[in-house]
């Protein structure tokens, strides 16, 4: 490489670089090789969900499979923040029930279109997070897991007060579904198709950002922060955009709950569901790709399969949460990855 | 305006109980750099323990006592075989399993205990005392009077006793405390213990006055950790500022505002400390910006 | 003009003077070596160079540039780069990443292009340069293997790499061949030589004489945090002073 530049004139790639002179060697162990194979393990996957309306027997089965995916949403989301930015979020249902509200209101208020109600879901939550964020991430520290247990507080209780946009405790009623060109997406059939291209979109989007610079970088600062800076990635700034993003994801979540559900509520959106979330993204493997997709299962089966023991249901879940910290750090997500490799008899570990 | 006293000493009350909670979570703080998100699970408990204990018949002083035993026996054996046993314990994982065993501890009590509101008898009745041209609740000399004596039995023990300074040696540097022969599990394990203690304490006393139940837990947590940030997490004195500070801030918003936004206070004071003070009213700037 | 410049610079930690108003300039394509006791300031002074600790007095320039007030994360993109002693690896990514994200400061794509995938012939660039600097150090082979699979040896190893990727005007190594193996260490001392007639300054912190003496242009001894002695190998060895500070004084008698 040529004698290193002067200070603030950093050299760039040119495109003449990039064709033959930097063709990579790394092969299969090169981020972008380990992004598009995720990618196209997406898919398969996602075929393979596909086929849920067809085995699901009823109305109510089917819209769990649209639930999964929502809580997919919810969960991957924070999963970028917890996993992969080191930041424990105890607002994502907060921020999910500020998107369900934003969309809602704005079309059962003042007749928005739930299209563009999504929109300002996503801008209403990114939003919010930042105001949480700035004060709370700036400093070293877990700060922001207190900050964000405050702020779903007092969304709980905008929630329940400002009864004219909000419907108080009674809930928000009438919520229009969505409409794409004159078709209504008002049957659990209809929406089940909308909420698998969401869940589809975000995986794709997060198996590119973490193979590409933004992505190195907030790993980085989870790793070891003082590295990351002295490397020249700002901490707070990665975790402030993980932090705004996975806000974003509840956010459309949320939005797409309420134009599904056609109904919102705030206990829904209470700091305990919060903590769930939580304890989801830890049950299916923190930091994984594929945590997030695990984690929704249990999160939206263990439920249904608890009816009758519905009070036990937190002290299952807490119970889970410490086995997995103190034996399975890597969740679920961890044990399906031993599994494979022994399968596949791979002596290297892979970074997943 | 005539109820300014009134609501002075209402804010004092609360305060005070704020201040307890707040020096659980700047023990544990000091020595793990972890939030403990069980620190309200443990007041809780100790109400309702007591309660539980005061309704088998047991009398008050020995149901109170008893409750405070079952708790810091709780927090030493989550100590012992929770957070020892971390492979990594960073202050994400530690607070992680603390979040872990919140729940654990709120479902727990709320399946073997029930889910209505427990009560405990005043510890000195509950005919209101006159003072300073004030009705009071005796309880509320009770509770002030247990927080002050509380604070400097912790001052005494941290400043001046051999295993406080310990304590205290190990929290900043506990590599070089080992080498001087100091056992730093066993100061984390004392630490836990002391939290427990002083936690459950706080919803012992507290109980007679606003009754407890298995959900009071969370919210009290975070109004105490407030009441530590805005002191300064980690600073004695600050716990105590702290917890009055913002026992009458809540007291005098409910009186002079609307009692809905009582509860906006704590959040209001975390995020304006995290914003212009992040090293709290008390504490030493150690707080790195980054 | 002086690569580094350091002016009265002062870190102090409670009571204790971690640091005390040292001057000392590195000048442009040299190599500095540090040396001095444990507990001299070694350390405390790369934190302050590289921005994780805020000296109370003083100033350091990079270039002419005043970085004082600068968080580490500008510096960096100044052109500074560091290796960290107690090893400070990114343990949860693969090498390949962990030198990948050396090369941060060249490249430019943000959340955007990383979320829709835009930016790709940058991260081909990053690829190439980190696997170049992997190969440079031996590492290419474990290009895949977590980081934190790494032994002390190789991970030393791999974290000059990481530095080396941001091609740094201003390289700081703490301690880069401590607990190294014997093969290593020559190797190690070798692409520091090449790294440096490439252009880049260096400023070394070792333990190990035999290295400081062989590569270093200039010395700085330091011992209480303050400059004992400064000058060309052969004038801080001869230095009775130096000596005394490291074998005791009876030593000069000797």
């Amino acid at each position: 490489m040529s004698a290193p530049p002067n200070p603030g004139e950093r050299r760039l790639p040119s495109l003449g670089d990039a064709q033959g002179r930097f063709a990579s060697p790394c092969g299969a162990f090169s981020p972008a090789a380990q992004s598009r194979q995720r990618i196209r393990h997406v898919g398969l996957v996602w075929l393979v969900l596909a086929a849920w309306p067809f085995v699901a027997g009823n109305d109510y089965v089917l819209s769990l499979g649209i639930f999964f995916f929502i809580n997919l949403l919810l969960i991957a989301g924070l999963n970028l923040v917890m996993g992969y930015g080191g930041q424990i979020s105890l607002c994502q249902a907060g921020f999910f029930g500020l998107g369900a509200y934003v969309s809602g209101s704005l079309a059962v208020k003042y007749g928005v279109s739930p299209l563009l109600g999504i929109v300002a879901a996503l801008a209403g939550t990114a939003l919010a997070a930042l105001v949480i964020g700035l004060p709370a991430l700036r400093l070293r520290g877990n700060y922001l897991a207190m900050a964000t247990l405050g702020f779903n507080a007092i969304l709980s209780v905008l929630f329940n007060e400002l009864i004219p946009l909000t419907g108080g405790p009674n809930g928000l009623a009438g919520i229009p579904p969505i409409t794409v060109a004159g078709y209504a997406l008002d049957t659990a059939g209809r929406f089940f198709w909308l909420a698998w291209l969401a869940g589809a979109v975000l995986m794709v989007l997060l198996a590119m950002l973490l193979a590409s610079r933004a992505g190195r970088a907030l790993r980085a600062v989870s790793g070891s922060e003082v590295a990351a800076a002295s490397m020249g990635v700002s901490p707070f700034r990665s975790k402030l955009a993980a932090f705004m993003f996975s806000a974003a994801c509840a956010g459309l979540a949320g939005a797409l709950y309420a134009h599904f559900n056609q109904y919102a509520s705030p206990e829904t959106f209470n700091f305990s569901a919060s903590v769930l979330l939580v304890v989801m993204v830890a049950l299916g493997g923190w930091g994984h790709y594929w945590g997030p997709l695990f984690g929704a299962a249990v999160f939206t089966a263990v439920p249904e399969l608890l009816r009758q023991f519905q009070d036990a249901e937190f002290l299952v879940f807490g119970v889970s949460m410490l086995v997995v910290l103190l034996f399975l750090p890597a969740g679920i997500a961890g044990i399906a990855q031993r599994l494979r490799e022994r399968g596949a008899g791979r002596a290297a570990r892979r970074a997943v | 305006m005539d109820q300014l006293p009134n609501m002075l000493l209402s804010g004092v009350s609360t305060g005070s109980i704020y201040a307890l909670v707040a020096l659980g979570f700047n023990v544990i703080f000091k020595s793990t750099g972890a939030i403990n998100f069980a620190q309200g699970e443990w007041v809780m408990m100790g109400g309702m323990v007591a309660a539980a204990a005061y309704a088998a018949r047991l009398p008050l002083g020995l149901a109170v006592l008893g409750a405070l035993l079952v708790v810091v026996i709780i927090g030493l054996l989550s100590e012992r075989f929770l957070v020892r046993r971390l492979g990594k314990p960073t202050p994400l994982t530690v607070t992680l399993v603390l979040i872990a065993i919140a729940i654990c501890s709120k479902s727990a009590v709320m399946l073997v205990l029930g889910k209505n509101p427990a009560s405990l008898p005043g510890f000195s009745g509950s005919e209101p005392v006159l003072w300073l041209g004030m009705n009071i609740a005796p309880q509320t000399f009770w509770i002030v009077g247990i927080t002050l004596a509380v604070m400097l039995l912790m001052h005494w023990f941290f400043e001046h006793t051999v295993l406080g300074q310990a304590m205290r040696a190990v929290a900043a540097q506990p590599e070089a405390a080992a080498l001087c022969g100091i056992e730093p599990r066993l100061a984390m394990a004392l630490s836990f213990g002391l939290a427990a203690g002083v936690g459950a304490l706080a919803g012992a006393i507290i109980t007679p006055l606003t009754l407890t139940s298995f959900d009071q837990g969370t919210v009290l947590g975070f109004k105490g950790f407030s009441a530590a940030m805005l002191g300064g997490l980690g600073s004695l004195p600050g716990a105590l500022v702290g917890g009055l500070l913002l026992g009458t801030l809540e007291a005098l918003a409910g009186g002079l505002i609307s009692s809905h936004f009582k509860d906006a206070v704590a959040f209001v004071a975390l995020l304006l400390t995290l914003f212009l003070r992040p090293s709290g009213l008390l504490g030493r700037g150690e707080v790195e910006r980054v | 003009m002086a690569t580094l410049e350091l002016v009265d610079v002062s870190v102090t930690f409670g009571g204790l003077r971690a640091v005390d108003a040292l001057s000392f300039s590195v000048a442009d394509g040299s190599i500095k070596g540090i040396i001095g006791p444990n507990g001299a300031g070694k350390t405390t002074l790369f934190n302050a160079i590289s921005g994780i600790v805020r000296p109370q007095a003083g100033r350091v320039s990079l270039a002419g540039r005043d970085m004082t007030s600068m968080p580490p994360h500008a510096r960096a993109a100044l052109g500074l780069s560091r290796t960290f002693q107690n090893l400070q690896l990114f343990s949860q990514m693969s090498v390949l990443e962990n030198a990948m994200l050396g090369v941060h400061t060249r490249l430019r794509s943000g959340w955007p292009s990383g979320l829709f995938g835009l930016a790709r012939h940058e991260e081909q660039f990053a690829e190439a340069v980190a696997y170049q600097k992997l190969q440079m150090l031996g590492l290419e082979g474990r290009a895949g293997e977590l980081a934190s699979d790494l032994g002390f040896a190789d991970a030393k190893l791999l974290e000059i790499a990481r530095a080396l990727a941001s091609e740094p005007r201003l390289l700081l190594l703490d301690e880069p061949i401590a607990g190294v193996p014997l093969s290593d260490q020559d190797r190690i001392a070798r692409i520091i030589r090449d790294v440096n007639a490439a252009g880049v300054t260096i400023v070394l912190v070792e333990h190990n004489m035999r290295m400081v003496m062989n590569l270093c242009h200039d010395i700085l001894v330091m011992n209480h945090g303050a400059c004992l002695a400064e000058g060309t190998p052969s004038s801080v060895a001869r230095n009775n002073e130096v000596v005394a500070a490291y074998l005791g004084s009876e030593a000069t008698h000797a």
